[in-house]
């Protein structure tokens, strides 16, 4: 299984940033290109955010049927199992502007949910959705300190909040939570249209692959 | 672009169905056997034992009051070592407050003997029938068991049937009834739980104050009411062995085993 996800990682870095090279044959054509102050945008995917929804729901495990001690806590309160539970990682949504060739302000919104179905244990019918969604809202800033036509490497950080919503049985509840990411090295690939490989700490993923496109 | 485009939405899919499974589904783990086993677990430890224990502490006190003062000693470490226990004209009291046994001036051996016995919340009468035979009349107006539990009725017949190294072996009859108030996910609820012997059923101490049922079975009935309606049979069979029992328990149709 380990092998598996490795295999699928490596093959999505190179997915990614194939994708900013085979976009940036255009970009070849421009012999001179220079830095210019700019926006970009980027859609990116990253694994483990360190956030409410995953730490919730990712680092435990369920195993089997829990009473409370009680005739009707074991009856009632096992009433229902939980069928597969998802995690859908970070989706992020980052609006850029490139204010010099080493410094770049963005707004990054991040979405982390987890899904799972509840199954009534004597008919063995959906009994109701569970869901966990959190969605943050951060200011970023971001520095390049390698700059080419084709490639940068940077790093970055970022503090907002987020509001994360978990429905259940018994209805939703909200929180209002900090949000962060700490990016120690970050690469794009492409000039205009560009792939992205991250490693990160915070909301964003502990890995990141995404596709961005500056104009 | 168009390429860029195409590149991305595989790279999408590709995550997408390398899965953030992160809990695998807890069917396997269901059986709905495990409640019905559980009300028979709550019957024993919770009601039957504590009913049983007075009067194995009965028998052990009367052993106490007949025995000498060297053996007083050796029975108070046997049977006693968490007591202090006080020997009175009429009663003999285990002075933390949790037994008093009072005697009608017979050994509870004696056929006809009666004695009133109170021991950790529960209070009865012990009445000699025979030889090596019991009644266990609960006074429930006084007695508490442990919450949520309550003592509705109750009428209980033991036999000697053996003694051995972890004590006397009981062949118990029993039957009555049962209250659990709680609360839970669903609401404030009420189980109702009606109890008898199928059988004479051989009863040893076994863990504490808990008694370990062998040898016969219960026939109990649930009937839940508050945050949800229920109301079922539950059998319970049991093996000879008295270690290592076999619990057969037949709960909606289906049947499952434990072994104790």
């Amino acid at each position: 299984m380990r092998r598996r996800m490795s295999r699928i990682l490596i093959s999505a870095v190179f997915l990614m940033l194939a994708s900013g090279s085979i976009a940036d044959i255009s970009a070849r054509g421009r012999e001179d290109f220079e830095f210019w102050q700019g926006s970009e945008l980027r859609l990116t995917w990253g694994a483990m955010p360190f956030d409410a929804v995953t730490i919730n729901n990712g680092l435990s495990e369920d195993y089997g049927i829990y009473g409370y001690g009680t005739i009707a806590g074991e009856i009632a309160d096992s009433r229902y199992y939980g069928g597969d539970g998802y995690l859908s990682g970070a989706v992020g949504l980052t609006y850029t502007y490139r204010f010099r060739k080493w410094f770049e302000l963005s707004g990054v919104v991040t979405y982390s949910g987890y899904y799972r179905n509840y199954f009534d244990k004597y008919t063995g019918s959906l009994a109701f959705k569970s869901s966990d969604n959190q969605i943050s809202v951060m200011p970023y800033v971001r520095f390049v300190w390698v700059h080419t036509n084709l490639v940068r490497l940077y790093s970055g950080i970022g503090l907002g909040v987020s509001f994360l919503t978990e429905t259940g049985l018994r209805g939703t509840d909200m929180t209002l939570l900090p949000a962060f990411a700490l990016t120690p090295i970050g690469i794009t690939v492409g000039t205009f249209v560009y792939g992205i490989a991250e490693v990160s700490l915070g909301n964003t993923g502990a890995f990141s692959l995404g596709i961005g496109y500056k104009f | 672009m168009k390429n860029a485009i195409k590149i991305w939405l595989a790279a999408a899919a590709l995550m997408a169905v390398a899965g953030c499974k992160v809990d695998s589904s807890e069917e396997r783990y269901v059986n709905i056997v495990e409640e019905a086993y559980y009300v028979y677990c709550v019957t024993g430890d919770y009601v039957l034992s504590p009913v049983l224990s007075v009067l194995d502490r009965a028998l052990k006190v009367d052993m106490y009051v007949r025995a000498d003062q060297y053996g007083r000693y050796e029975l108070e470490d046997m049977y006693f070592p968490e007591y202090k226990v006080r020997l009175y004209d009429d009663k003999c009291v285990l002075a933390d407050g949790r037994g008093e046994f009072v005697f009608d001036g017979n050994s509870i051996l004696d056929e006809g003997s009666v004695w009133e016995c109170t021991f950790n919340g529960v209070a009865a009468t012990v009445s000699c029938t025979g030889p090596d035979e019991w009644d266990v009349d609960v006074d429930f107006q006084t007695t508490r068991l442990d919450a949520p539990y309550s003592l509705n009725t109750m009428e209980m017949h033991v036999a000697l049937a053996d003694s051995c190294g972890y004590g006397y072996v009981y062949e118990v009859t029993v039957e009555g009834d049962y209250t659990e108030h709680t609360s839970s996910r669903e609401g404030n609820t009420v189980v109702e739980v009606v109890f008898s012997t199928a059988e004479p059923t051989m009863a040893v101490l076994s863990r504490g104050p808990l008694f370990h049922f062998f040898n016969g079975g219960f026939d109990l009935h649930m009937d839940i009411s508050g945050g949800m309606q229920r109301s079922e049979d539950i059998e319970v069979r049991l093996s000879p062995a008295m270690s290592g029992t076999e619990v057969t328990v037949n709960y909606m149709g289906e049947t499952e085993f434990w072994r104790e």
